[in-house]
């Protein structure tokens, strides 16, 4: 039961244990080892990839879809839970917005990574062509990215407010609660619009997130590219997004219920119904893989045909299997109690990740690599230049949102003292 | 808003773009001091000028096409056919088009060198040092052995240099029967082992006469491998490997159908609808490349038997035009004498190298030039004025060239004609069978005979004019054609060739020829363009042996081994293997080490049998 | 307006690799090295696919020369983020290489393969730096380039109709440096909409077809049908 004082909450904002200060500057490290590659990538051109005629796109475009990916389960999670008012998301919500900020700010700029012509970025904004999908993903997503902060303020507000009466941090920080705070200081009328304009953002925020990931999917899927060129692109894209999203939330929250010792917030069962909505998910997610080859093999569009032959049975295939045990099986021992511990979800949750982005280099690859008119063997590998950018991302999103649990209480405060209000035994329903 | 058409035109756009590129350029080098604005370099025009044209004479192979070179600022940037030529009428094979990577290769001589001591690094000297020292050394190693591997007038020279120094002489390049094939009027043609479109003695007569053919008359490839030729073909006619000799002696009558069905592993029924059809379509001709002697004397009794030769649509010997005559000939030694010195005149990579002192007149720094004791570098066929005689049928051609002035020396180069002329000239023996000052005297006098002659296309009273006319058209041409007496000898019995294993077929490509476009990238690049190979050797080896295409194999003869990477092919008769030549060269800035050179293998007279082991 | 347009004869063609050196030449696209080809990098604006199938001794190969094939409705064009390329009023489809950020996704969406992007910076060591063509600018590292049916010759072509008073060209009066060399004649330029061009009565004949014309691309460039003798 979580102390009326929250002191396990401000802890994190004011001190620095000696073992996070060395998992910074490892993360710092492997950053400055993605700006190395990133700097010879610009110095030698793009041919320090593994990408070539037809394998135009690789580990980079993998990763922006991987993390718009990431960030869905956040805002998306927690603003589903909220409009239906279910009371158990209280403690999660925070950090499930944080790592869709994170997450939008990570994943967002990968493209720029893929250009060719980095000095040439700004011609998108002189000369726009509403003609491309390119296009439309970048005003969706830059929209999705504006309202989840939005989204992650509002809610932040009364926390923001706390901080600032609390005089936390020094001049700097204090500033920045102050304007975050926006003035508030707890009226009910204050309480009542903030209430009011959560739901507003709530419900907008739903049809953005699905709109952000939809077009993306689009980006691929309105091009001519058997196998992208599907209707199905859009919902299975968006379903990949919340699976691989709500993954992220589960492992996040564990880490800072570890390194926070927010035991008390964040109990089991937290992590059981999360784990239960990933097995849910992933029922759905397996759903829409097996449409997607059934619809391939059986209407033996043979452009299609070959590309969902190599995927399954071909080149690809020990990929494959990995991805469908890791995102399709694995989640369902979930359906076991003895499994859906905090451990448990966690484990499987890492697999979910690490099967989802094999997922989006299975959606991508063996497209490339099978063009229409005959041509040499494709293939594609990524080169160090490539896995370091995808290491240098995971280490900007874990150093993020590691800013953010050093700016913000990563559990909502306010949200859990509201529901400690409400029902005074106790802020669950068992 | 729509973008230039024409890229890099628009220079205040460019400008916009820099300076909205800006923006983004100032994030890049905040993030990353280590970062260069070069690194974000536009493109790049290079500056025009004044432009003129020239012809030249390509003389990579035999057909000796007319190419018309574009010089800018003193560069040559385009090698493209000459429309008036009657051997390509505008048209270039891809050799003749990289001619330019061979003007500009990376590894011309620029000047004559020495290589003092074995071992020795070469050493740039003058010509005049050089020169001398070439005459000391041949008049004190006396004879010296010539092989010359360049065609015109200047092999016409090499010859007499032979000649003039009692030593003999070995031609590197075809020289075989000037045949020329009257192929606009033929009805029916056999290739006979013979990968037209890739490997022919005369590639561009192959090239175009087939498309012109199409449709027109049947084209019929006899062979063991389905290559671009069979393909192309209006039939393919898959015999065993080395058996075509049986199939052209039983369509001449001179086999029982079932003995060559046995031999070639065709139906009785096809080999008679085969000699039916060839006989009843006149006019018709039979052509092989690359067969066994054998076969290669029962296509002649076929063509005679057939009555091609000396026909309109079939096969006739085109005559020496006229030009003028050099005094006294000397004759080479006829049969190879023990030499302690050799001169290798444009001979890139001579089947036997020369043992003693070598000296290498060579445009580049090629497999003969590089292991020389001496190397006087001579003109490409880009640089260099030159007269040629293309075989066209029903016409005699003279192809005369001179580089237009404006083209920009590359190297301290001299014609290899003039190089001989030079050294000839500082020998006590040899000076009297040189008299000419100059290569240009020594050509002029072959012109002064087609000027005399009063004939043809070009017929002026005084030789100036004559020559200012001929320089203008490049070609001179008359139609004058010459038939092939009978030719008498019936062939041997046919006999099934020795040996076990799979039959190697060998075949030059379009790209790298025998060799000539093995330093060339472009030729390099697209050698294998059929099977997505570049820059090395394959070899085609039917699926049935267990090999996997990428596979690297030993490929080993009696003569010797090379590796070469597999492709696993339906397209290949399952008793013989193939590969094409040109690679495996031992000099050569792009040419060294890339693929393997496949002459090692082969025997003489063949057919040559290989084995494949996983290297 | 001329509609430009192109065929390319399969009964002539012999896979001689002249177009393809010619077009290298002309366009200065530079060479690919082994490591080039080895990671699938060389640009070929021209280039000459094969493919074969069957079963000794019936075996059948094709050879496609592949320019790009300046589709009358190009799926490249319309997913450029930038307007990078794009169908110019005479049907051709252009690429600007100043305008280009290197997004790839027009190459992604031609169903052709048939457009290049540039991995490196071009290179044209040494002496080879002199046989550049004057025409045609070469491209920086990182942006698209593709075949533009030698659009310059097109242009010079026209100015110099236009100094000599001619509104339109004559048919034949510009060859790509593709056709230019073909030993076998098998590539015809011209105008498709004069329907007395070399080029349309090509088009027209009953061998002339168009790659994948199921996904509504519209080539203009037509290959003809190969055929054999006694075909009719």
């Amino acid at each position: 039961m979580a102390t009326a004082d929250h002191a396990a909450l401000v802890a994190p904002l004011t001190s620095t244990g000696r073992g996070q200060k060395l998992l910074v500057a490892a993360l710092l490290c492997v950053l400055a080892w993605g700006a190395y590659g990133y700097v010879t990538q610009l110095r030698d051109g793009l041919q320090v990839t593994g990408l070539s005629r037809p394998v135009y796109w690789g580990m980079y475009i993998i990763n922006l879809i991987f993390f718009i990916g990431v960030s869905y389960g956040g805002t998306l999670a927690s603003a589903v839970l909220r409009l239906v008012g279910a009371e158990w998301r209280r403690p999660i919500t925070r950090a499930a917005e944080a790592t869709t900020v994170c997450a939008l700010i990570v994943g967002g700029p990968q493209p720029l990574i893929d250009l060719g012509r980095l000095d040439r970025a700004g011609t998108i904004l002189l000369h726009p062509s509403f003609s491309s999908p390119m296009l439309w993903d970048i005003v969706a997503i830059s929209t999705y990215l504006v309202v989840s902060v939005a989204y992650f303020w509002l809610a932040l507000i009364p926390d923001a407010a706390w901080l600032r009466d609390a005089r936390v941090g020094g001049r700097l920080r204090r500033g920045l609660y102050t304007v975050l705070a926006a003035g508030f200081t707890g009226t009910d009328a204050q309480r009542r619009r903030l209430h009011v304009a959560l739901g507003i953002v709530a419900v907008a925020v739903i049809p953005i997130a699905v709109s952000a990931h939809t077009v993306l999917s689009w980006v691929p899927g309105l091009s001519l590219v058997p196998m992208w060129h599907s209707a199905l692109f859009g919902p299975y894209f968006v379903l990949g997004a919340v699976f691989s999203g709500l993954a992220t939330i589960i492992v996040a929250l564990a880490i800072v219920r570890r390194a926070y010792g927010l035991h008390d917030y964040l109990r089991p069962e937290h992590f059981a119904k999360l784990g239960l909505m990933l097995l849910a998910l992933s029922t759905v997610w397996s759903y829409f893989t097996f449409a997607e080859h059934l619809t391939a093999f059986y209407g033996k569009i043979p452009d299609e045909l070959v590309i969902a032959h190599e995927r399954v049975y071909g080149r690809f295939a020990k990929l494959f299997l990995a991805m469908a045990l890791a995102c399709g099986v694995c989640p369902l021992l979930l359906g076991f109690r003895r499994i859906r511990t905090v451990a448990g979800t966690v484990a499987v949750s890492l697999l979910v990740l690490a099967g989802m982005w094999v997922e989006r280099f299975l959606i991508l690859v063996p497209s490339e690599v099978s063009p229409r008119l005959p041509h040499e063997a494709a293939r594609y590998a990524p080169t160090w230049v490539e896995w370091s950018e995808l290491c240098a991302s995971l280490a900007a999103f874990t150093l993020l949102f590691i800013g953010m649990t050093k700016l913000f209480p990563i559990i909502s405060r306010w949200e859990v003292d509201e529901a400690a209000s409400a029902h005074p035994k106790g802020c669950e329903k068992r | 808003m729509k973008p230039p058409d024409v890229p890099l035109t628009a220079l205040t756009r460019r400008e916009f773009l820099q300076a909205t590129g800006a923006a983004a350029g100032a994030i890049g080098l905040a993030a990353f001091p280590g970062c260069k604005p070069e690194w974000f370099g536009d493109g790049e025009r290079v500056p025009s000028g004044p432009e003129s044209w020239y012809f030249a004479t390509c003389t990579f192979c035999p057909s000796l096409c007319g190419t018309r070179v574009r010089v800018v600022n003193g560069n040559a940037v385009a090698v493209r056919g000459n429309p008036a030529h009657p051997k390509n009428a505008g048209a270039l094979c891809p050799r003749g088009v990289a001619g330019l990577q061979h003007l500009y290769d990376l590894d011309r001589v620029m000047q004559p060198a020495v290589r003092r001591a074995k071992d020795a690094p070469l050493e740039r000297v003058s010509w005049d040092e050089a020169l001398d020292l070439v005459a000391r050394k041949l008049e004190e190693l006396t004879p010296a052995l010539v092989i010359d591997g360049s065609r015109g007038l200047d092999a016409d020279l090499a010859r007499r240099f032979a000649g003039a120094v009692g030593g003999h002489y070995l031609s590197t390049v075809y020289t075989g029967a000037r045949y020329a094939w009257d192929y606009e009027r033929t009805r029916y043609a056999m290739f006979f082992g013979h990968e037209f479109l890739e490997d022919a003695p005369d590639l561009m007569d192959s090239l175009r006469a087939f498309a012109q053919l199409r449709g027109r008359a049947k084209l019929v490839m006899v062979g063991s491998r389905f290559g671009v030729s069979a393909q192309k073909a209006d039939e393919f006619v898959a015999v065993r490997p080395a058996s075509e000799g049986a199939l052209a002696r039983a369509i001449g009558g001179r086999m029982e159908i079932d003995d060559a069905a046995t031999a070639t592993g065709l139906p009785t029924a096809t080999i008679e609808r085969l000699k039916r059809e060839f006989t009843a379509s006149a006019p018709q001709v039979a052509i092989g490349w690359r067969l066994l002697p054998d076969a290669q004397e029962a296509l002649l009794w076929l063509n005679q038997v057939a009555g091609t030769f000396g026909k309109s649509g079939g096969l006739s010997v085109a005559l020496p035009p006229p030009f003028g005559q050099w005094e006294e000939q000397p004759q080479p030694a006829a049969r190879p004498l023990p030499a302690a010195a050799a001169v290798l005149v444009g001979a890139l990579r001579p089947a036997h190298p020369p043992a003693g002192f070598v000296v290498a007149l060579s445009p580049t720094l090629d497999d003969a030039a590089s292991s020389a004791n001496v190397v006087l570098p001579t003109t490409t066929w880009l640089e260099q004025e030159a007269v040629h005689v293309p075989v066209a049928a029903g016409r005699q051609v003279v192809a005369y060239s001179h580089p237009a002035k404006e083209l920009r020396r590359v190297a301290d180069a001299r014609p290899a004609g003039q190089v001989l002329i030079d050294i000839a000239q500082r020998m006590k023996d040899a000076r009297r069978h040189f008299a000419w000052p100059s290569y240009h005297l020594a050509l002029r006098e072959r012109l002064v005979g087609v000027h005399d002659a009063q004939r043809g296309s070009i017929k002026e009273e005084l030789f100036t004019p004559f020559m200012e006319k001929l320089a203008a058209a490049g070609v001179w041409t008359d139609e004058r054609v010459t038939n092939l007496a009978t030719y008498a000898a019936e062939p041997a019995p046919w006999r099934a060739p020795a040996g076990e294993g799979l039959t190697l077929l060998t075949h030059a490509t379009t790209t790298l020829g025998e060799g000539e476009g093995a330093n060339l990238p472009w030729m390099q690049e697209l050698a294998g363009w059929q099977h997505h190979i570049g820059w090395d050797t394959w070899i085609e080896v039917h699926p049935k042996h267990g090999f996997a295409s990428g596979d690297i194999v030993e490929v080993a003869s009696a003569r010797g081994n090379v590796r070469a990477r597999v492709v696993a092919t339906e397209a290949i008769h399952p008793e013989a293997v193939a590969m094409p030549r040109g690679g495996g060269r031992t000099a050569g800035r792009w040419a060294k080490g890339r693929g393997a050179d496949v002459a090692a293998l082969l025997e003489d007279p063949g057919p040559t049998r290989v084995t494949l082991r996983r290297a | 307006m001329p509609r430009w347009g192109m065929t390319i004869d399969l009964d002539r063609c012999s896979g001689c690799q002249a177009c393809v050196v010619a077009c290298k030449q002309e366009n200065n696209v530079p060479f690919a090295t082994a490591e080039d080809l080895d990671a699938g990098r060389g640009i070929y604006w021209m280039q000459v696919l094969a493919r074969v199938e069957g079963e000794w001794p019936h075996v059948r190969m094709e050879t496609m020369p592949m320019p790009c094939l300046h589709c009358d409705d190009p799926p490249c064009t319309k997913v450029c983020p930038v307007d990078a390329t794009h169908k110019d009023s005479e049907g051709l489809v252009q690429q600007s290489s100043a305008r280009c950020i290197g997004t790839r996704y027009c190459a992604q969406n031609c169903p052709y393969t048939v457009r290049f992007f540039n991995w490196k910076k071009p290179e044209f060591p040494g002496a080879f730096a002199n046989y550049r063509s004057p025409e045609v600018a070469i491209r920086p590292k990182g942006v698209m380039e593709k075949c533009t049916l030698c659009a310059h010759r097109v242009k010079d072509a026209q100015d110099r109709a236009h100094r000599e008073g001619r509104r339109a060209l004559r048919d034949g009066e510009v060859t790509p440096a593709c056709a230019e060399v073909c030993p076998g004649r098998a590539i015809t330029f011209g105008d498709l909409d004069d329907p007395g061009a070399r080029v349309s009565e090509l088009a027209r004949s009953p061998r002339a077809f168009r790659f994948l014309e199921e996904l509504g691309t519209a080539p203009k460039v037509f290959h003809l049908r190969e055929t054999r003798h006694g075909d009719g």
